[in-house]
């Protein structure tokens, strides 16, 4: 092969490995509820495929590089649903326990094992010293480079574009490679036509395959998918019940649509911003936005602040089907980290409520540390509060809601906890000069009928005593309660 | 036993270029903002100063550039620091980044470019950082910032002791 050839195949083999990194790690651990040891799975099973490359670069002949090859095209192209379809059919017929494994196989082999054969396959074969190995390694980074650059620039446009320039670097690829031995010179003109049809098909595919997916994971009768996407930062997908409800999943996680999840904006939300009525309330999150709404109905004012514009777009679109947020007060919105926003606004609030995710990745456990905490509250007011879920209840805590509340009591000086009856998690309120006690805070329930269990300060300093509050140095119970999450979701069993 | 030398070296390099890079992406997306802005400069940082250090590769390079890569990953961790949530510091912590790609860079380029066979050097240091993204991911989790403080230099001291050196053709 020539120089030429060789640095062109290498450029679009670091081009789809960096497009297929930022795709595919996302899938697959979205489909394994994404805590950070999902991810982790997931990551090195990617890069393991690597090594799979490199192990058999230099044992196979053109004929079975050609077949290969062709195998790989075909699973590239059936990558974006495949996953999902293989969950959905495993959890139907009960084999749950298997997931995991075909993912991690998705992984390295969907992934990097084709890509990897090239490199160390053309040095061998360019004569020594013929051309150098830094020569074909720079090119194959750029080609990483540019995937990189393509993916974050496109990163609004439809991500079948995007994948079907994928696609045509794999049948690039091919063509220049193991052409000879599959269709000759007309590899790409018969390989085309099928990229072209996934390309035109992929929206059906990409909807047919989450709702069915998400049917069978998530136990429900019937299900159409109303939006289903990759944003730069996590899996977002929107479908529709038989009844109508519809349900926002973002990494697997469902942010939206239950009845419990109603109780979720009550609680996180309209709660402390009664308790400081027309204040100034912060939002971190943004979801379905009906957080912001329960705030408005007592707030002056209601921001927004959530990192993945695109989750906000959904959400106005899909979920509140136009409807702005927060109407009955004036609001807002900021696209940023929120510890960033928290630690640089010059805003003062009267109510930060956390309307996220619980600390199963390390980046949104950032989000739960004694230094945001800090940051949180300089952003205050005097009496300004901070409302957190606990991620479980509280009565019997789990490391999560214990450690959480830790922390709450170790930046401030007072912290309530509510826990409702039959629900899935407790909620905090934090405050140094809380307006309220635990008398308004149990009217504010039974004004609502909501049955909960609350206490108090003295109470919540009791049940953490001993426990060490989450900061940036440690974050060991997001690896712990990841694996707990993963056993239970896959391998532990179901009671009839 | 040059050559076996360098396999271990090949996979421990690979666990070092794990850990410095989950250490850059932790200090820059917990101190500095986790936007998407951050997670591609670094990815883009370490990528160009791994073609970088392609070309500059060179006998005398391939034994400093352990210590070099290590002060790069702490002048991150301070500069982060100390400049917490200031976006004008990404450039510059891009360059310590691109320092530490630019070792791995170095590495690749003398140590595959004279081994008897290139694809055993992408292999080992490919397993290498496999099993560094869990070494890294179990070590923060447990040890926390002392899995920073401590991992880094073992392993790059390792490395050094084991001495690899590109075999002559």
């Amino acid at each position: 092969m020539s120089v030429r050839r060789a640095r062109t195949v290498l450029v679009l083999c670091g081009f789809n490995v960096a497009i297929l990194q930022l795709f595919l790690v996302k899938e697959l651990s979205s489909l394994l509820l994404a805590a950070e040891v999902a991810l982790t799975l997931v990551t090195t099973a990617y890069f393991a495929g690597f090594s799979v490359g490199y192990v058999v670069a230099h044992r196979l002949s053109p004929q079975t590089l050609a077949r290969i090859g062709l195998a790989a095209f075909f699973l590239h192209l059936a990558l974006p649903f495949l996953p999902r379809a293989v969950v959905g059919l495993f959890h139907d017929w009960g084999l749950r326990a298997f997931v995991p494994f075909v993912l991690v196989g998705v992984a390295v082999f969907g992934g990097t094992a084709f890509y990897s054969i090239f490199l160390p396959r053309l040095v061998e074969r360019a004569a020594a010293g013929a051309v150098p190995f830094r020569i074909y390694m720079t090119f194959e980074v750029i080609g990483m480079l540019s995937g990189l650059v393509v993916m974050f620039i496109a990163s609004k446009a439809p991500f079948a574009i995007v994948y079907a320039a994928s696609a045509a670097a794999f049948i690039t690829i091919l063509h220049l490679t193991t052409g000879p031995h599959v269709f000759g010179r007309a590899t790409a003109a018969v390989l085309a036509p099928f990229a072209l049809v996934q390309a035109l098909a992929f929206e059906q595919l990409d909807f047919a395959s989450t709702a069915y997916a998400y049917r069978n994971i998530y136990d429900f009768k019937e299900l159409r998918t109303v939006e289903s996407a990759h944003s730069l930062y996590q899996r977002i997908a929107v479908v529709q019940a038989k009844s109508g409800t519809r349900f926002l999943y973002l990494d697997g996680f469902q942010h939206f649509g239950s009845s419990d999840l109603s109780r979720f904006n009550d609680l996180i939300a309209g709660l402390p911003s009664s308790m400081n009525s027309l204040g100034s309330v912060l939002i971190v999150g943004s979801g379905s936005f009906f957080a912001a709404d329960r705030a408005s109905e007592t707030a002056a004012r209601v921001m927004n602040v959530e990192i993945d514009e695109r989750v906000a777009e959904i959400g106005l679109r899909d979920l509140r089907r136009g409807k702005r947020p927060a109407e009955k007060a004036a609001w807002s919105m900021e696209v940023d980290d929120a510890k960033h926003f928290v630690a640089t606004t010059a805003e003062r609030f009267d109510v930060i409520a956390m309307d996220i995710a619980g600390p199963f990745q390390f980046q949104v456990a950032l989000l739960y540390t004694r230094e945001f905490y800090e940051a949180a509250k300089r952003a205050l007011t005097p009496r300004g509060v901070v409302a957190v879920q606990l991620s479980g209840g509280f009565a019997t805590p789990g490391p999560n809601a214990t450690r959480i509340a830790a922390t709450l009591n170790s930046v401030f000086r007072e912290v309530f906890v509510v826990d409702p009856h039959g629900g899935d998690t407790a909620f905090a309120y934090a405050s140094d000069a809380p307006g309220f006690g635990v008398r308004e805070i149990i009217a504010w329930l039974d004004a609502r009928s909501i049955k909960a269990r609350v206490y108090g300060a003295d109470d919540v300093r009791l049940k953490v005593r001993a426990t060490p509050p989450f900061s940036k140095g440690s974050m060991d119970t997001v690896v712990v309660e990841g694996l707990k999450r993963l056993w239970n979701r896959f391998f532990r069993a179901r009671r009839p | 036993m040059t050559f076996a030398r360098n396999r271990v070296a090949a996979f421990g390099a690979g666990i070092l270029f794990a850990v410095l890079q989950f250490g850059f992406f932790f200090f820059v997306q917990a101190e500095v903002s986790a936007t998407v802005v951050s997670y591609f400069s670094v990815t883009a940082a370490w990528l160009v100063g791994l073609i970088a250090g392609l070309w500059i590769a060179n006998d005398r390079l391939l034994k400093l550039a352990p210590f070099a890569a290590l002060a790069a990953f702490y002048a991150v961790w301070l500069l982060t620091h100390l400049l917490t949530f200031s976006a004008a510091a990404i450039p510059v912590i891009a360059l310590f980044v691109a320092a530490g790609g630019a070792y791995a860079g170095v590495f690749f380029q003398q140590m595959a470019t004279r081994a008897p066979d290139v694809r055993l050097v992408l292999l080992d240091e490919n397993n290498g950082f496999v099993i560094g993204i869990v070494v890294a991911l179990a070590g923060f989790a447990t040890f926390g910032f002392f899995f920073f403080a401590v991992a880094p230099p073992v392993i790059a001291a390792g490395l050094v002791a084991l001495r690899p050196r590109a075999v002559a053709p």
